[in-house]
């Protein structure tokens, strides 16, 4: 399968990253990992251009940072979901719902487009 | 075949982000999200057997080039860049204010030098402007050996909190010494004060001008391409 088209994964991020987050804090370099380990290869976030989206995520106080030192590691910039986050994620996930139950309907009834 | 025992990764490092911090789309907190995320990046690719070097050339690659790198941190900095990028003129505009004021107020310090040993009417304005001037030359010369010798003075003083604060203080003096100099010196003297002043700000516009003509012109001479007919 290709993968996925840059305006899908621009328009996928914020769910993502959010569900990700959700789960627990993280940094860049392991959301990377994860979307790709999660997505077998088929989305991947450009090293430099996730960090971007995730400061934009921060002015929109929809996740938090912090720099850490974790018991075994070097110090790194963590991010972890706020409550304003949590709801954009309910919000998010009925947005995708519904899109999905259109194009799924969509293609039950015209199988050809399939 | 090149030895590369002696590569240097924390001075590479440092030299990338030196890059990054260059066109001030970047706060010092992204480019050190990045060296974090570079380090993850160099770390891996050594553990698949890569030589220092080579993982940290194969991490630059995929964290994308500086061009990119900046343009993409731009979009989210707009803010921070429009700061970074007035701060220069804001720099500029309280320098001018600096100067007005210690050069108001050492007028002033000159004359009442000048008054206190008694020099005449007459040679008070050649003695206060020669004063002046002195003290011009001095601050010139401890300007110039510091920027040979690289200390962080100048960017110390120049910096805004500095700037206004030697601004503030130099007017509190500027104050004092035309309240002293109002009790002791006559009308013909305070007279000669605005003289001074006025050839002393004619002399360094002079100076400031001949200074500022030679950067830009030499400065286009370097700019310019040469194109072979």
């Amino acid at each position: 399968m290709e993968k996925i088209s840059k305006e899908l994964i621009g328009a996928s991020s914020i769910p993502i990253i959010l569900s990700i987050l959700s789960k627990s804090e993280s940094y860049g370099y392991e959301i990377i990992k994860k979307v790709k380990e999660i997505s077998n290869g088929k989305l991947e976030y450009g090293d430099g251009t996730l960090y971007p989206v995730l400061h934009k995520l921060e002015k929109k106080e929809l996740i938090e940072s912090y720099w850490k030192i974790p018991e075994s590691g070097r110090k790194r910039k963590y991010y972890t979901i706020s409550n304003k986050g949590k709801k954009e994620l309910v919000s998010q996930k009925e947005n995708w719902t519904t899109i999905n139950q259109i194009i799924t309907n969509l293609w039950k009834i015209e199988p050809t487009l399939t | 075949m090149e030895n590369r025992t002696n590569f240097d990764l924390n001075k590479n490092i440092e030299i990338w982000k030196s890059k990054l911090s260059k066109n001030s789309k970047m706060t010092l907190d992204n480019i050190n999200e990045l060296e974090s995320h570079l380090l993850d990046e160099i770390h891996e690719l050594q553990l698949l057997g890569l030589s220092i070097e080579e993982s940290l050339i194969i991490a630059k690659e995929r964290i994308g080039n500086v061009k990119d790198l900046t343009t993409e941190f731009g979009k989210v900095n707009d803010g921070f860049y429009f700061r970074n990028r007035i701060i220069p003129y804001l720099k500029g505009i309280l320098l001018f204010f600096a100067f007005i004021t210690i050069s108001n107020f050492l007028t002033q310090l000159s004359i009442v030098i000048a008054h206190k040993f008694g020099v005449e009417n007459y040679n008070l304005n050649f003695i206060s402007i020669s004063i002046l001037l002195l003290m011009t030359l001095g601050l010139l010369i401890v300007v110039y050996f510091q920027y040979k010798n690289r200390i962080s003075f100048i960017k110390k003083l120049t910096s805004i909190p500095m700037l206004s604060i030697l601004i503030i203080v130099g007017k509190l003096m500027e104050y004092v010494s035309s309240n002293t100099l109002s009790g002791s010196v006559g009308f013909s003297e305070s007279g000669s004060i605005y003289l001074t002043l006025n050839i002393y700000s004619l002399i360094i516009g002079i100076f400031i001008i001949i200074i500022s003509c030679i950067v830009f012109y030499s400065t286009k001479k370097e700019n310019k391409i040469k194109i072979l007919e």
